[in-house]
């Protein structure tokens, strides 16, 4: 099941710790805002880019699986149908 | 394009665009609406008509339209979106000032097409005819419609007229757009699916509901069928709406308002959100939302902007980068700090000033700012950017290098980025066969 890493932009303010977490996954340009792998995520490292997710202060990360919902850390979240 | 007897029935036909047509006259015009038992047949003609919206992204009206239908249990919303705050842009704030009958027609069909019970339109408030005449028409009109319909002032602002920006504004009063999902179709107005549609689009409804998709298709050139409302500016003359059959080609338009393909050195298409392409490249294209889509090129809402040959492209585009930075709704980090940075850069540039990284800057933030917001103003901005890379390298170059601007001197006569033109006095041409 192949998951994706979504941002809410409204809501990330910008303190680039998810990018210092799992740097060769999330970048960040010169404001430190995440710049996010276009494609599906590497599900080996699953584990870590949880514990970035979990580390964001603004909870802005979500992690999306197209065929199911949109999942928050630790809960999954109401099943949004055609969700991306 | 264009002259032979003009149809009574095309958007702008009728009598005088400068006051409201009144609704006798209309009704005597156009005839009757179809009713709510109509709606099946109304959305079939839709689908067979190929409209596609006007407020900018250009998807299928009719698809729309079912999809919001198969939702709705009728309690569905219809936003018309008429807050146009695109400066460079006059085709809905004259349409709702000159027929304000039509674009509610659009939104009564609508509305009975979805299963809605509420219409709420959604006037720019510096667009003060069309305020004015929608105020009066809404009243006149709202002892024989169904549903609830009233007119929201949409506050001054580029953003303001986005989708969710507007949903917003309407349900707490903040036009700053929202994350998506959940969509506006899914939750939107008083958290009830809702169908946003600009009101040209509406406004071509109402037409091909009563005439029917065979009509609306007489007209168009090859294979682009219809007409649609375009801004013609930057020919010296102020600017101007015209309704043009989809498929006349740029030349056609500028030429008719004495502009020539050697006194013109580029063009911007689809307003600012848009891009800029060579003149002699676009001359003979044809407006056309699938052939420009095709060249990388945006119909957007219908903007074409003449680039003088003695004017400078740089500095029309700092002028319009740095209004789109301003108007960023101020939520999201990229497109705050990335169309500011880009602002910035591309004015220095254009000043003969520029730092030594500045056109790497520029190159990199057109990359990244795309995608990176809650809504599509940044990619729309960075679009532009990116055109202007390639259509005023030279220029750049020229800037950069020896600090200085061979046509600084020349106004763009794009209008000023910071003024919404409400007030340009706009002249008519009914360009339809
Ligand atoms: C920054 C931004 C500004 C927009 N402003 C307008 C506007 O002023 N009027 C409008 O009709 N659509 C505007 N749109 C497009 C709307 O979000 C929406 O797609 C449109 O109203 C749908 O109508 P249509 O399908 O008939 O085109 C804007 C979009 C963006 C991203
Ligand atoms: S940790 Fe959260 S708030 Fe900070 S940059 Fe990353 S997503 Fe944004
Ligand atoms: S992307 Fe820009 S304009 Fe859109 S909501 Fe975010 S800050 Fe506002």
């Amino acid at each position: 099941m192949e998951a994706r890493l979504k941002v809410d932009w409204i809501k990330c303010d910008g303190y680039g710790l998810c990018g210092d977490f799992v740097p060769d996954i999330i970048g960040l340009d010169e404001w430190r805002y995440p710049i996010l792998p276009e494609g599906p995520l590497d599900g080996g490292r699953m584990h870590e880019i949880q514990r970035a997710m979990d580390c964001c202060p603004m909870r802005a990360l979500t992690l999306v699986r197209p065929d199911v919902a949109a999942a928050r850390p630790g809960r999954l979240r109401r099943l949004l149908p055609g969700a991306r | 394009m264009l002259n032979t007897t003009p149809d009574a029935r095309r958007l702008l036909a009728g009598p005088s665009l400068d006051g409201p047509e009144p609704l006798a006259h209309h009704l005597a015009r156009l005839g009757p609406l179809p009713t709510a038992r109509d709606a099946q047949r109304t959305m079939s003609e839709l689908d067979a008509s190929g409209l596609l919206g006007r407020g900018g992204a250009g998807f299928p009206v009719g698809r729309k339209w079912r999809a919001m239908a198969e939702r709705s249990r009728g309690h569905a919303v219809v936003l018309a979106n008429g807050a146009e705050g695109e400066p460079a842009s006059l085709k809905d704030r004259v349409l709702m000032a000159a027929r304000p009958h039509l674009v509610i027609d659009g939104a009564v069909l609508a509305a009975d097409a979805v299963g809605a019970n509420d219409i709420v339109f959604y006037v720019g408030r510096e667009h003060e005819a069309a305020v004015a005449a929608l105020g009066v028409a809404i009243e006149q009109r709202r002892p024989g419609v169904r549903q609830r319909i009233r007119m929201i002032e949409a506050p001054i602002g580029y953003v303001a007229g986005e989708a969710s920006g507007a949903v917003h504004f309407v349900n707490a009063g903040d036009p700053r757009p929202t994350t998506t999902p959940p969509r506006m179709s899914e939750r939107g107005v008083n958290g009830r699916p809702t169908l946003v549609q600009n009101v040209e689009s509406l406004a071509h409804a109402a037409l091909i509901a009563r005439f029917g998709a065979g009509w609306y298709r007489e007209a168009g050139r090859g294979t682009a069928r219809g007409t649609a409302l375009i801004t013609l500016s930057g020919t010296g003359r102020p600017a101007e709406l015209l309704e043009i059959e989809l498929g006349t080609t740029i030349g056609e338009v500028a030429a008719g308002a004495g502009a020539s393909p050697a006194g013109t050195s580029a063009v911007l298409l689809g307003g600012y959100f848009g891009t800029w392409a060579p003149a002699a490249d676009v001359w003979s294209l044809p407006l056309d939302p699938a052939a420009m889509r095709e060249k990388g090129l945006t119909f957007g809402c219908g903007m074409v902007g003449l680039l003088p040959a003695h004017a400078c492209g740089v500095d029309a585009t700092a002028r319009i980068m740095s209004f789109m930075a301003r108007e960023s709704a101020g939520q999201c980090g990229p497109c705050v700090f990335g169309l500011r940075a880009l602002a910035d850069a591309t004015r220095r540039v254009a000043d003969g000033r520029s730092k030594p990284d500045d056109m790497d800057g520029i190159a990199r933030w057109t990359q990244i700012v795309a995608g990176r917001g809650a809504c599509h103003h940044p990619d729309g901005a960075v679009a532009l950017m990116a055109s202007a890379l390639r259509v005023f390298e030279e220029d750049m170059d020229h800037h950069v290098r020896s600090g200085r601007c061979l046509a600084m001197s020349t106004p763009t006569g794009l209008p000023a980025a910071n003024t919404a033109s409400a007030s340009a006095p706009t002249n008519r041409r009914m360009e339809v066969a």
